[in-house]
């Protein structure tokens, strides 16, 4: 039986780049949906203080990996749009690459089984 | 059961005292009070206190409930705005070459506006061949003024003595046409004083004829040029603050 517990700070904030990268791989978003989409796919174990995704998607967005845009959505409230840029789309690779990296290394010690990259 | 009792009062007391757009009104306050917050990064944050109050209130809980427990989850307005300057370092550094980089020119524009002032009163003496000792003495001391004004103005600032009269300055820091309009305007009022400062100072002593286009390039073209460069580099330092839109109450 495996005992689930929080991800820590440190690790919490390394993953926020890789995740919100991947999460506007998938398509335009804003930034309460990401949060919310990312407590849904990470089961709660992930969980991000609301105010502190903002100064990471502004910094993602000052190295150019993501753009942004307010927009109207269908319920008729105006929100800040983010998306992915073609640097953003390269970048992506480079940390999947190496987040795969250590998740295999990690899998091979604790002999799970390997993801192929 | 009396305390008990007090109790139930005072919560219902204060749940019909709840006054949602007084609330947000004070957060907002909270907010544009972190100078780290950009008017864009406020209403961002405020869409997003919308969105959780609008889940909140679905899962049922109350208007004051979903307010205060989304203000909670948003966090502290302090933390946020570290969060952003922790994010911005290289904007933060930014500033702080601006402000040295404003204070470096107006040194330089005032030093050249007091010491041509300086330059253009003594010169009929000098014309007259009544610049003796005193004289001399005199405009030494005034020639100390291009750093002693600028001396006074940073103890006074570091202690706290001027922060009102350069407050009423931001709005000119703040709106770009305004900005650009004042550092090159200073620029041609220092260096139109210096150029009246040399045509009357030098050909009174030595005649219109001995100053040469060397002359004119190494004490006007080039200090000219390079305050223009120092204006331009101080308007590139300034940063573009972000498009002010009205901060809408969220539905």
């Amino acid at each position: 039986m495996y005992i689930v517990a929080m991800l820590t700070k440190d690790l919490v904030a390394a993953s926020s780049r890789p995740l919100v990268l991947s999460i506007l791989a998938e398509g335009e978003s804003y930034g309460y949906e990401i949060i919310q989409k990312v407590r849904e796919l990470s089961g709660g174990h992930i969980e991000w203080s609301d105010g502190m995704l903002y100064p990471v998607l502004h910094r993602l967005e000052r190295e150019g990996l993501i753009k942004s845009e307010w927009k109207e959505a269908e319920t008729g409230r105006d929100r800040k749009y983010y998306s992915l840029s073609p640097a953003g789309g390269k970048a992506l690779k480079a940390e999947r690459h190496q987040w795969l990296a250590v998740h295999n290394t990690l899998s091979k010690l604790w002999q799970l089984k390997p993801v192929s990259t | 059961m009396a305390g008990g009792s007090q109790h139930v009062i005072q919560i219902m007391a204060t749940q019909t005292c709840f006054d949602l757009n007084a609330a947000l009104e004070n957060w907002r306050n909270e907010l544009a009070a972190q100078p780290q917050l950009t008017p864009d990064d406020q209403r961002e944050l405020e869409k997003h206190l919308a969105d959780v109050m609008a889940e909140l209130r679905q899962r049922g809980l109350n208007e004051e409930e979903s307010y205060w427990l989304a203000r909670r989850r948003i966090g502290q307005p302090e933390k946020i705005a570290e969060e952003f300057q922790k994010a911005d370092i290289a904007g933060v550094w930014r500033e702080r070459v601006f402000w040295v980089w404003l204070f470096i020119f107006l040194w330089r524009v005032s030093e050249v506006i007091i010491n041509s002032v300086i330059g253009i009163a003594v010169s009929p003496l000098m014309k007259l061949h009544f610049y003796g000792a005193p004289e001399a003495i005199i405009s030494i001391a005034l020639s100390m003024l291009p750093f002693l004004v600028p001396l006074v103005f940073v103890v006074l600032l570091a202690r706290g003595k001027l922060i009102p009269q350069l407050s009423k300055l931001m709005p000119v820091i703040e709106d770009r046409r305004r900005f650009v309009t004042a550092t090159f305007g200073l620029v041609l009022l220092s260096y139109a004083t210096r150029a009246i400062y040399l045509i009357i100072f030098f050909e009174s002593i030595r005649g219109p004829r001995t100053q040469g286009a060397i002359f004119w390039i190494t004490n006007f073209l080039l200090p000219t040029v390079s305050a223009i460069l120092m204006g331009a580099v101080l308007i590139w330092l300034r940063q573009e603050p972000s498009q002010k839109q009205q901060m809408e109450r969220p539905a």
